[in-house]
């Protein structure tokens, strides 16, 4: 599972993933998000200074906790697709939406 | 009595306040061979609201501009003149209404449904083979009879909102069983009065019913944009619910469960920034 965290710079560490771009003052991308931080990438950013960043990792989880969060996902979309029907078309939209919440669990 | 009839809705469409200058100058530029691109740059510069709107979304991470812009010019440079002209007019349309008058209708629900419809019709527009720019305008003015209704007809609309509470239908049946006209042809009748060019105007009225509509238009697209915002939740609101997806329009588009998943990251991506633009 991907889990996405606000790090202080001072934790991060070479091989993690950005979840989001870092940007400076003026708003201009330093590093896009999806880049993996590198020992140079590191450096610049404590060089500007930069406070916390957002990055992704994947974590082992507790097949009970998985399971619980799937079927609490599950509630929530059986309630949006209630008048929806069975139809291929629509019973993909629901998996892939499924799906993704699962893997971009925040 | 809450019915309303066509008639009624056009005559009460005919009084609207007229449309900026600069947004009435983009729409007739869809049909124009000759645009003067620096005069409607300056017409659009001259409204400073509008101005000020544009520009925020021009520099939201929505385009990944290296830098930022500070002038309708500079966006016209930079981003082209299609996608300011999406912007001005996505902006400017919506910001012609005042639904708050209606009590009952979620304004802010509503902002954050259209540009999430916007921002998957975006995602789709390259595979369908359509401009994403124009897709975005589609998506953030699909729904506006919902506006035309709530700001022109507020008590008849409060009696649809109360009725969809009611029977947790579709808000198009609330409609059609209270007012016998649905939000899909309130805004059809709007696009006509406002002389939308037909790509925008089939996207507005038949995003409901994709199938009737032209295989090239953007309304099958506008379908499935408006159900994978809906299946996201992203109105937050708690009555939201899906409509069956329609058949033909999902096959004229070549969709599939692998292709949705590539392009769902893309609308939630965007989603909070660019309505914080687009609001207020």
């Amino acid at each position: 599972m991907k889990v996405v965290e606000i790090l202080p710079l001072s934790d991060a560490v070479v091989g993690l993933r950005l979840a989001a771009a870092v940007l400076d003052e003026a708003g201009h991308v330093l590093v896009p998000a999806g880049a993996e931080l590198s020992e140079s990438i590191l450096q610049g950013l404590q060089r500007r200074e930069i406070a916390e960043i957002s990055v992704e990792h994947d974590v082992e989880e507790d097949p009970a906790a998985q399971a619980a969060y799937r079927a609490k996902l599950a509630a929530q979309l059986d309630h949006i697709f209630r008048k929806a029907g069975d139809g291929d078309e629509t019973r993909a939209l629901y998996q892939a939406v499924l799906d993704y919440r699962m893997e971009h669990r925040s | 009595m809450n019915q309303l009839n066509r008639d009624q809705v056009v005559a009460r469409l005919k009084q609207l306040p007229s449309l900026p200058s600069a947004v009435t100058e983009l729409l007739a530029s869809f049909s124009k061979e000759d645009i003067d691109i620096s005069q409607i740059a300056h017409q659009i510069a001259c409204d400073q609201g509008l101005t000020a709107r544009v520009l925020r979304v021009a520099n939201s991470s929505f385009y990944g501009l290296q830098s930022r812009v500070g002038t309708i010019n500079e966006a016209v440079v930079v981003l082209g003149f299609r996608a300011v002209r999406s912007m001005v007019l996505a902006v400017g349309m919506s910001g012609a209404f005042r639904p708050e008058q209606c009590p009952g209708f979620d304004a802010p629900a509503y902002l954050r449904h259209c540009v999430a419809v916007g921002l998957a019709a975006r995602a789709i527009a390259p595979l369908a083979g359509h401009n994403a720019e124009l897709a975005f305008t589609a998506g953030i003015l699909h729904d506006i009879g919902e506006l035309v209704l709530a700001s022109n007809f507020s008590p008849q609309y409060v009696a649809v909102l109360a009725y969809r509470k009611q029977h947790d239908c579709f808000l198009v049946e609330a409609e059609r069983d209270v007012l016998g006209m649905d939000h899909a042809e309130v805004g059809g009748l709007l696009a006509e009065t406002w002389r939308f060019p037909d790509s925008l105007h089939e996207a507005v009225a038949d995003h409901h019913a994709p199938a009737g509509a032209p295989a090239s238009s953007l309304a099958d697209l506008i379908h499935l944009a408006d159900a994978m915002a809906h299946a996201l939740g992203l109105s937050r609101q708690p009555e939201e619910m899906l409509m069956p997806l329609d058949r033909t329009a999902w096959n004229r588009l070549g969709m599939d469960q692998a292709k949705l998943a590539t392009l769902l990251p893309q609308i939630e991506r965007s989603m909070e920034e660019t309505c914080q633009a687009l609001s207020g």
